[in-house]
């Protein structure tokens, strides 16, 4: 027996055999960086839903003409995806497959790839035939979510559009799949956009070549021949994102303190606001971020933050006392001279200037939702939510209405409250990636509280608004 | 080696972990607050606490002896050229003889002048008790030496505002009774003043000085009705500060004795006083730069002393005292003044 002729009784065997592929062996075998969501803005949007979708698709149509760029097709193998261009160049050739359905290849001196070429593609169980269409298909949608997008992507185009026959046929050829499998919202703007580059008409000819460049560079080729695969599905999941991150920051704070007059005489507000002086603060905590999609995020944690102030007090006709030691010669009698040690005390009156530093503490816990957008290595949000205070309390001096300086402590239950309630949050974040799943995030933001810090039995009202400049490190987590 | 859980790499959440310890420590604020600075008032009296040499007229001390200073001064009236006798209760009686008087340049050696006439005021000031010296800032010394009284007087008669003085071999006879039974040998001394006289109590010039005649002075006892009055006949040659004293004895062991008090006390607020407790004696210790503190020679070893201090510091009043029973080796006493009202004081001294 030849070799030729085991491989055909397997072949021959094995042709209808089908086997499930592991769940998760595609996410492992996937490049790193195909995991990371790629791409400027206008695919970004891919993942804002339905809704957002439905909301752009026109403007999708004309910015696809502006930013004519490339989309990253996840692969099943890295070598039957190894740029961008090639898998644009892949949908060019499915353009000319739609005028040939025999033909991938519509350029004479390249390579065709006839529908019924047999490609195989086998793993170390097994070894079938597929059709070059599912082939073409598996190859470039190697994913339970990458077969998703044809079926979006068809429904997108119109009737006169020359490729949805083939995303019909596409369609019909994959429909064994879950159709919760087919309607994943991931990448749908990227499929959109792909159909759209299906118009283009540059680099027809290179598209079979790719095609058989994919497949021939693929370096399981030899026993990867042909196969039905099933790719993993999302079955009995939510198509939720599952990614999350987990935020640490420490931010240096600045509080804006606002003081209206309730019934403090008006000496009194002005010796308070002599006395105070704002100072910078902090803040410091940790969120985790869980991302809605690849653009809006939610985000949640525990901060401590401590505002911090400046009481200086001039406190007059201040008595100080200091223990002074004198030694003295005193002469008993002539010639009998007697040294004289004394201690007491030295009593000087003044003025001592008490400078304190106020520290306004409190726990809290944020709520914001963001939207962000860019490149993989930088990354523009916007956030906006609210802070809900878990328990504030305070430590310093300040003046009681007699104007004398009197400790924060002590006076804490009668002026200030232990929780000041609801905030409001916003912020900008402008995150840079410094590796492969850690960014380094700086975000201004600005804090404002909804009800003052006081209660009922203090003469005056107050609260702060704080800004600052969080800075902090992202984790990308269970990606 | 890193334990994977679920996807997160130990790594991983060991370097969270040590991101959230550190800002936990950046948390921890250890500095509560900042040192308080003083800075003394430049020009409040209690921050002042230099000693000079020559003290200004405008120190405390002399505000301050202006403030305690007696006040119930007794005045009449007489005729000069007729001359007498005033009586002032059963306890005083001054015997003024006619025509004794003349204008002079107010000093009271300067000798004689022309006789005058004409109505003339009579001021009369007796000092009896320790207080009544202290108050008085009359201590009992003459030149350093220890002197014991029985009682004084202070007498200034003034024609038109003129103060007039004696006319040589001219007297006046005060007799009056004293607070203790009278003594034997008691001399009459005249007070050392400057010149011209200060406008104030206190003067640092005076001394006491025994009249040139040394004769005890003449003592009586006369019954009134079931009791006994006591008292001298004092004679005096000169008006204004006159009083009946004796030397101590001068043979006992003696020694100086320093009062120390705080560096708020100087001697430009302060004026320190030892009162004898056996004799009715009081001295007023001299300050003494060198050594910052109060001084003065010739106390008697083994005597028992109250040291009083008096002090103004701004407007306020200190008073501090120490009763030395026993004085001996040790000669250096610490007192330490408290604030007091003025009333305070005078009781105080009033009870010495």
């Amino acid at each position: 027996m030849t070799d030729n002729q085991f491989d055909n009784f397997f072949r021959e065997k094995l042709s209808n055999h089908t086997a499930p592929v592991p769940e998760g062996l595609w996410e492992k075998i996937r490049p790193e960086k195909e995991k990371r969501p790629k791409g400027f803005f206008l695919r970004k949007i891919n993942g804002t839903g339905l809704l957002l979708a439905a909301l752009l698709v026109g403007s999708v149509i004309i910015g696809l003409l502006i930013y004519p760029h490339t989309s990253s097709v996840p692969a099943t193998d890295a070598a039957l995806n190894t740029s961008k261009t090639n898998a644009t160049t892949i949908n060019q050739s499915t353009n000319k497959i739609t005028g040939n359905n025999s033909t991938l290849n519509s350029t004479p001196n390249q390579p065709s790839v006839s529908k019924d070429v047999k490609i195989e593609i086998a793993d170390e169980k097994t070894n079938t035939n597929i059709s070059a269409e599912k082939a073409i298909s598996a190859n470039q949608q190697p994913a339970a979510n990458d077969v998703r997008v044809l079926n979006t992507a068809s429904s997108v185009n119109t009737k006169e559009d020359p490729f949805k026959s083939f995303f019909i046929q596409e369609q019909t050829q994959l429909k064994d799949y879950p159709e919760t499998e087919l309607e994943g919202n991931n990448y749908v703007s990227a499929n959109i956009q792909q159909a759209s580059l299906f118009y283009q008409p540059e680099s027809v000819n290179s598209t079979t070549g790719l095609v058989q460049k994919n497949l021939a560079s693929n370096g399981h080729d030899k026993f990867i021949k042909s196969s039905i695969i099933i790719c993993p599905t999302n079955r009995g999941r939510s198509n939720f994102n599952t990614d999350w991150s987990f935020e640490v920051f420490a931010s240096p704070d600045y509080g804006f303190k606002s003081v209206s007059n309730v019934s403090a005489s008006q000496q009194y507000l002005d010796k308070k606001d002599s006395t105070e002086s704002m100072q910078i603060g902090y803040s410091a905590g940790f969120r985790i971020v869980k991302p809605l999609n690849n653009n809006w995020l939610l985000k949640t944690g525990l901060q401590y933050s401590q505002i911090n102030q400046k009481f200086s007090y001039r406190n007059e006709n201040e008595i100080k006392t200091t223990t002074v030691i004198t030694t003295r010669s005193i002469v008993r009698s002539p010639g009998d001279t007697v040294i004289v040690t004394d201690t007491s005390t030295l009593r000087q009156i003044g003025y001592s200037v008490k400078t304190i530093r106020n520290h306004y503490r409190s726990i809290d816990i944020p709520l914001t939702l963001g939207y962000q957008f860019g490149n993989e290595d930088l990354t523009i949000g916007i956030n906006a939510g609210v802070v809900f205070n878990i328990t504030s309390w305070y430590q310093g001096e300040l003046l009681d209405t007699s104007l004398t300086s009197v400790p924060m402590s002590k006076i804490s239950n009668s002026y200030y409250r232990s929780n000041i309630g609801m905030g409001l949050y916003s912020s900008i974040s402008v995150l840079k990636r410094i590796n492969e799943n850690t960014h380094l995030f700086f975000e201004p933001y600005f804090r404002y509280n909804l009800s003052n810090m006081t209660n009922t039995a203090s003469p005056y009202n107050q609260r702060f608004q704080v800004g600052g400049l969080a800075i902090g490190l992202r984790f990308d987590l269970n990606r | 080696m890193y334990l994977n859980i679920k996807g997160i790499r130990m790594k991983k959440i060991k370097g969270i972990m040590g991101c959230l310890l550190l800002l936990t420590l950046a948390a921890c604020n250890k500095e509560i607050s900042n040192n308080n600075g003083f800075t003394p008032y430049a020009n409040n009296p209690l921050n002042d606490t230099v000693w000079i040499t020559n003290i200004p007229g405008d120190a405390p001390i002399y505000k301050l002896a202006d403030t305690i200073c007696h006040n119930n001064i007794i005045v009449d009236t007489f005729d000069l050229a007729k001359g007498k006798v005033l009586n002032f209760g059963d306890s005083l009686e001054i015997e003024i003889h006619p025509n004794s008087f003349f204008v002079g340049t107010g000093n009271p050696g300067s000798g004689g002048g022309t006789a005058t006439d004409g109505k003339a005021t009579i001021e009369i000031l007796r000092i009896q008790t320790r207080g009544d010296f202290i108050k008085a800032y009359r201590p009992n010394n003459s030149f350093g030496s220890l002197l014991e009284t029985a009682s004084g007087f202070f007498i200034r008669i003034e024609k038109n505002g003129q103060e007039l003085m004696l006319l040589p071999d001219s007297t006046l006879k005060i007799k009056y009774s004293d607070i203790q039974d009278p003594v034997a040998n008691m001399q009459v001394f005249y007070g050392r003043e400057t010149f011209p006289f200060p406008n104030g109590a206190l003067d640092d010039a005076h001394t006491w000085v025994r009249d040139q005649d040394t004769s005890w002075i003449k003592t009586f006892v006369k019954q009134s009705g079931n009791s006994y009055k006591k008292g001298y006949e004092l004679v005096a040659k000169r008006l204004r500060w006159i009083s009946a004293e004796r030397y101590l004895d001068s043979t006992v062991a003696k020694t100086n004795i320093y009062a120390i008090l705080p560096p708020n006390y100087t001697n430009k607020n302060t004026q320190v006083f030892v009162a004898f407790d056996k004799n009715r004696t009081v001295l007023a210790l001299n300050s003494d730069i060198s050594t910052r503190s109060f001084t003065t020679k010739n106390i008697p070893l083994k005597a028992k002393i109250t040291l009083v201090a008096i002090s103004k510091i701004g407007d306020d009043f200190y008073l501090g005292t120490k009763v030395v029973n026993d004085v001996g080796t040790v000669i250096n006493y610490s007192i330490t003044p408290e604030k007091k009202t003025l009333g305070q004081i005078l009781d105080y001294i009033n009870s010495l």
